[in-house]
Parts: C-alpha cells; structure tokens; sequence
C-alpha cells in the first residue's frame, strides 16, 4: 500500500513537471481566455463605430447575373437585392467565373426560371435560394394583379404574428447540447492523451530496462496501480485548470454575451446532470488508463505501443463516434445501447442524461455494469502487467497475455 | 549470514528453467554466480528476490525462511536503465524508499555515494546529461544506497573505464571486507578471479560446478603440468613428447603445453624422461586452470 503511493507520488510529479504538459496548459488556457474574451472584445469594437442602417436587401456580392429575353428587370431585382453586377451574356458570365472573379452565376431566362451556375457546391449549399425567393416574390406578385388583387393587401393577410410560449418540464436539449459537447469532447480528449502517456511510460520502462529495478524494487501491482492513479489525476487537473479558465473568461465577459448564447452554456449546468457525467467519467477513465498500462507492459520496444494500443484507441472512438450521434438523437437505439456498455457508457450515459430523460432505473443498471467492469477489467489488467513486465521479446497480444495468466493461475 | 539455495525449481509456460538449483552463499566470500546467456542466472536471482514465486524449492538464510522484503538488497542487473529524464538524486531516492529505506536515510546514502563516485556535482541534472560510464556509476550508486546487507552484481563493471572500474573494485573488496554477502557475475572470468572465492556454475538451468574456487583449480589441475623447452618450439616439443612417452595428452595455450600425465606416470619420471631425450627444460610446473578454462570445459561437457 505505501509502495502504491510512492509510485502515485513519483510519477504525478514527473507528470506534472514535464515542460510539454506546462506549455500546452498554458497556450490551451491562453487561447481560451482569448477565446472566451471574444464578445467583450467585439463589443469594444461595435461601440466605436456608427451602426450600419439596417437593410432587409440581401448582398450579391460575388455573383454575377445574366437577365435574358428581358425576363426581368434591374429594377425589380433591386427590390431584393444590393451589390448586383449584371453580365451581358452566359459566355462573358463563365469567364468571370473561370477566372475567380466571382463564385456564382445566375442566368435568368424567364420570369418563372433561371440557371445557377457554381464553382463547387458544398452539402449544404443553397445557392440557388435568394434568386428563387425573389422570382417567386414576383410572379406571386404579377399573378394577383391578374386576378385583380391588391398585393400589398394580400401580404397584409399573410402578416400573421402568433404568439407562443414554450414550457419544457423534462429536459431542454438546445440548453445542454453545448455543454454536453465540451464535456464529451474534453472527456475524449483525456482519454485518448493520458492514455497513450500511460502506456508510453511503461513501454519506456520496458525498452530502457528500467522496469528490471523496478520490478525488483516493489510488486508490480503498486506499479501500475501508482501509475495509473498518477496519470489519471495529472489528466484532471491539467483538463480541470483549462476549463476553470474557460468558466472565469465567460464568467466575466458574461455581461456581452448574447442571452441565448449564455442560456446554452449555463442551462445545462445542473447538479444531478453534472454528478451523472463525473461518475461516469470516473470510473470509465480508470478502466481506459488500466487496460492502456497493461497494454503498454505486452510490448518491449517503444515502436511497439502505438500497434499494440490500436484495438482499445478504436473501441474509444467508437464510443465517440455514438456520443456524437447522441447529441443529435439521443433516443436513437444506438445510443441507448452504447450508454449500457461500460466501454462505450462513459461518454454515451452523460450524453443521454444531459440530453433528454433517464431514468434512475437505467443509471443504476448502467453505472453497476460501469464499476464491475472497471473493476473486473483493473485486476485483469494488473495480471497482465505483472506477466507483461517481466517479458522481454516480441509484442505479445491481450488474448495471449491471458491465456498465459489462466494457465498460471490453474497452476 | 549463510543464504542457502535449496533445490529450486521454476517452469515457464510448461518449459522448464531451472532443474533442481542448490548453492549456499556465505557473507565475508564473494559468490561468483556464473553461466551463459540463458542459462538461468537471472531467472534464479529474481526467484530469490521474491519477483515471482519457484515451483518448489527454498530460499534459507541462516536457517529460517528468506524473506527478501525484510532486507535491503542492493541489486544491479545486466540489462539496466533508469529515468533518462529525471534528476539523478530524485530518483536514486525514490528506488531506494521503493525498497522500504526512509527518504531522508535514501538521500544521505544517495549524496554520499555519488560524493564517491564524483558525481556529487550532477545530483540534479537529469541522468540523460552524463556519459555512459557515468550513468553506469549512477546505476551502481542505487544498488548501494542504504548499506543493503546483500549486494547482487551483475556485470557491474560493463561500461566502466579502467579508473571507474577500479573505483568499483575497492568498493567491492569493501563490501565484502565488512561482510556483506556478495553475488557476482559477469563473463569478465579476470574480475570474478579477482574478488570471487566461491563460485557456482549454471548451464541450462543446472548447477554443473560449486565450491571453493581455489579448490576447483586444483582438484581440475591435478595430474597437469605446464612445460615449455628452449631448444624446440610447441609444436616440435608435442611431436618430441608423443615419441617418448605413450598415452599422454598435451594441450596448449599462449604460454606453454599443457600435459595431462597419465595414471602409471609422475612428475619425477617424467621430467627424468625429458631431460633423456634432449629437451632444455624453460619452464615446468604444476598446471592451474584459469576460471575461462574452467567455464568452457564445463559447459563443454554438458553439451557433449
């Protein structure tokens, strides 16, 4: 048990020492007091200057457009639009376009029909839109003079305010998505870094030989479970400086924030939701870094890591890969099914829990699926540490690693 | 203190290490722990540092149980390193307190050996900034940190230059002047000659030779002498002898022959015989094998 504290003791400051972790904290933290400062910064600058008048006209600035067989006139493309530059013809349209001059052409060829001509198009491009828009305006228009109708009249009718006022009793999914974001988002993060620096430390260990004083120094269980604990609270805190600077830039550059943008950070900020994510953060952080040392202990040469920790990096992102679906459906079966697998619980469960209802029922079921798993998989990981620490060779596989541990254990 | 070996044996995913392992070490001798690569030395070392449990088979010191956690053993294997990134003193401290010795004895020990070693001035450099040889003497460093009652060497002189390693000799012969129970390997046979009384040979996870070392000369000596003329050279001299004496068996080395006398044949006879048929005597005397000849007849053996 001291010996487990040593290490912790040890290796945290080793940690913490290292001029890459110093300096990246630092310019993460930097960056986001920058980033967190932006609105105020913006605000500094909006107040110096005279507001811009207000325009409805849209601005086709870098489009070009072409009106043929007097399909339209300017003047009436005014009514929508400012910055208009008109072409004479398609050729003279294409050479603009080919030379960069502008990124979209519109030829108009009737009244009801027109051609958009683009460089690229993107997937959510809607280039074609604005000059719809403004057609279709018209032509509602020319067709209720035919009918003998007064537009103006008409779009009066139309202007119909309806007053709503929404109550959400459960979970509101547009006030936590972004917190839920930044906190899966860190949570991976985490993750995927200290678990490579964990099973990094062993596998230098193994390479430069310091692992044959060591393991001849203490029982190779302080070992990893010091190392793991050292990694896993180095994590912590470097992840839990940053967002504390985050939480002090908004907190106070809160006053220029817009309401809605400050609703979205703050509105998912709640007690339970946040209690959920931490142990479930917890627990699937130890189970990550203990499966990442043993798998640093199977292999003798630095070269070796990164292969041997690949399978457990894809399971993680695949993890990921769930969560994000479940910022956007989290009802979807995927996501339910990924928040009960401890591999995948660790970011699913929070997500879901942030995003929309669950019940204590599926939490209990989930989180004690989390912690045995965890724990299963910690004391897995200490048999493989223990065997892996004192081979020497080739890259040797989980599977192997516990096969060879079954059959000593039978002895 | 007397650690005795008992009939160890040690098996790895069913292949068999060490078969049946016996040999007693004493403190005030120096034990040279000898074999080649893979053939057990390390495997028996870790069993006895308790890295993983044998078999069957004991480990006794002075007649009771061997817990290596009750003692401070200062070991130094073969294939060593330590923290290339952290300071030297820092973590001889830590592999100290990481064998149960208090921090503040750790770092007086560690200061004290690195004074000696003429690395006092490096105690907070990182270990990556020293030479290689200095790196090893940091390494030596933390195997005596705390005055460990046994010291284990492995190759404890690979590295080292000729003053370090003689720096290294007089804190050996020191250690076992204070009656420190010494193990020592290497394949250097002059530096195990030099410190070792006692030695114990290993081959293919069997022991094939312990005991006195001086007594193993003789006794593997015996019935050998060393010869060389000055009026024939070796080669001539073994064809001058295979005339003049029938059943006899003659080696040679750099320095002379080597002649195995025969049963029905003594030293007297046969020098009688020598100076009969013309040979000028140079040198004669009593043939003592050196450790090296030792080692490859013996493992010479086992493979026959």
């Amino acid at each position: 048990m001291h010996n487990i504290f040593k290490v912790f003791a040890f290796e945290l400051k080793s940690i913490l020492s290292k001029k890459s972790i110093i300096i990246t904290t630092a310019i993460i933290s930097i960056v986001l007091l920058i980033a967190t400062t932006i609105p105020t910064i913006l605000q500094m600058f909006d107040n110096g200057e005279e507001n811009p008048q207000p325009t409805d006209k849209i601005s086709l600035m870098g489009s070009g457009i072409v009106i043929a067989n007097e399909a339209i006139t300017l003047a009436e493309l005014e009514i929508f639009f400012r910055d208009i530059t008109i072409y004479d013809s398609e050729s003279e349209v294409r050479k603009a376009l080919n030379d960069e001059k502008i990124v979209q052409a519109y030829i108009i060829t009737s009244p009801t029909a027109f051609t958009t001509i683009v460089v690229n198009r993107d997937l959510y491009s809607n280039a074609s839109f604005p000059i719809r828009n403004a057609l279709t305006q018209l032509q509602i228009r020319r067709n209720l003079i035919e009918l003998d109708l007064d537009p103006i009249a008409v779009s009066q009718a139309y202007n119909v305010n309806i007053s709503v006022n929404e109550i959400v009793i459960g979970k509101d999914a547009s006030d936590s998505f972004l917190i839920a974001y930044v906190l899966m988002f860190a949570v991976y993060m985490l993750v995927i870094m200290y678990g490579a620096m964990v099973s990094t430390s062993v596998a230098r260990e193994k390479d430069n030989r310091t692992m044959e004083l060591l393991i001849t120094s203490t029982k190779p269980d302080a070992l990893i479970i010091g190392k793991v604990l050292a990694n896993g609270l180095a994590g912590v805190l470097q992840f839990g400086f940053v967002m504390i600077i985050g939480v002090i830039g908004i907190f106070v550059n809160r006053v220029n924030y817009p309401g809605e943008l400050l609703s979205m950070v703050l509105g998912g900020l709640r007690f339970d939701s946040l209690l959920v994510f931490l142990i479930f953060t917890f627990f699937g952080y130890l189970l990550y870094l203990f499966i990442y040392a043993s798998l640093g202990s199977l292999v003798s040469k630095m070269e070796d890591v990164s292969s041997s920790v690949a399978p457990i990096t894809l399971l993680f992102i695949a993890a990921y890969v769930i969560a994000s679906l479940g910022l956007q459906m989290p009802e979807i079966m995927l996501v339910k099914i990924g928040s009960y697998v401890p591999f995948t619980a660790i970011l699913a469960m929070p997500v879901r829990y942030f995003l929309t209802a669950v019940s204590w029922l599926e939490l209990a079921v989930s989180l004690t699926l989390m912690t045995l798993t965890a724990w299963l998989f910690a004391r897995i990981s200490i048999d493989i540490y223990r065997l892996g620490s004192l081979n020497y060779g080739n890259k040797m596989s989980f599977v192997k690693a516990l096969k060879l541990i079954r059959e000593d254990k039978r002895k | 203190m007397k650690l005795e070996i008992k009939n160890i044996h040690k098996s790895f995913s069913g292949k068999q290490i060490l078969h049946d392992v016996s040999f007693t070490v004493t403190t005030g001798k120096a034990m040279g722990f000898l074999g080649r690569n893979g053939a057990g030395k390390t495997t028996t070392i870790r069993a006895l540092m308790d890295v993983f449990k044998a078999d069957a088979g004991h480990f006794v010191l002075d007649g009771k149980p061997f817990d290596p956690r009750k003692f401070n053993i200062g070991y130094l294997p073969e294939e060593r390193g330590m923290y290339a990134k952290e300071k030297i003193l820092n973590q001889l401290v830590y592999f100290a307190e990481l064998r149960g010795i208090k921090k503040a004895a750790a770092k007086a020990s560690g200061e004290y050996w690195l004074k000696r070693f003429e690395l006092d001035y490096a105690k907070n450099h990182k270990l990556e900034t020293l030479s290689k040889g200095n790196q090893q003497k940091v390494q030596i460093a933390q195997a005596l940190i705390g005055d460990p009652d046994i010291l284990i060497f492995d190759e404890p002189f690979s590295g080292l230059d000729p003053v370090n390693s003689q720096v290294l000799k007089d804190v050996i012969r020191e250690k076992i002047a204070e009656g420190k129970l010494v193990i020592f390997s290497s394949h250097q046979m002059t530096y195990v000659e030099e410190f070792c009384d006692e030695i114990t040979l290993i081959e293919k996870g069997r022991i094939i030779l312990s005991g006195n070392l001086d007594e193993i000369k003789n006794e593997l000596g015996k019935s050998k002498i060393r010869l060389k003329s000055l009026n024939f050279d070796n080669g001539e001299l073994k064809e001058k002898l295979m005339h003049m004496a029938q059943g006899l068996d003659i080696s040679q080395d750099k320095h002379s022959l080597i002649i195995h006398l025969p049963e029905n044949n003594n030293l007297s006879n046969f020098l009688r015989q020598c100076l009969s048929a013309g040979i000028d005597i140079e040198l004669i005397s009593p043939y003592q094998p050196s450790l090296t000849d030792i080692f490859i007849w013996k493992v010479g053996e086992e493979h026959a």
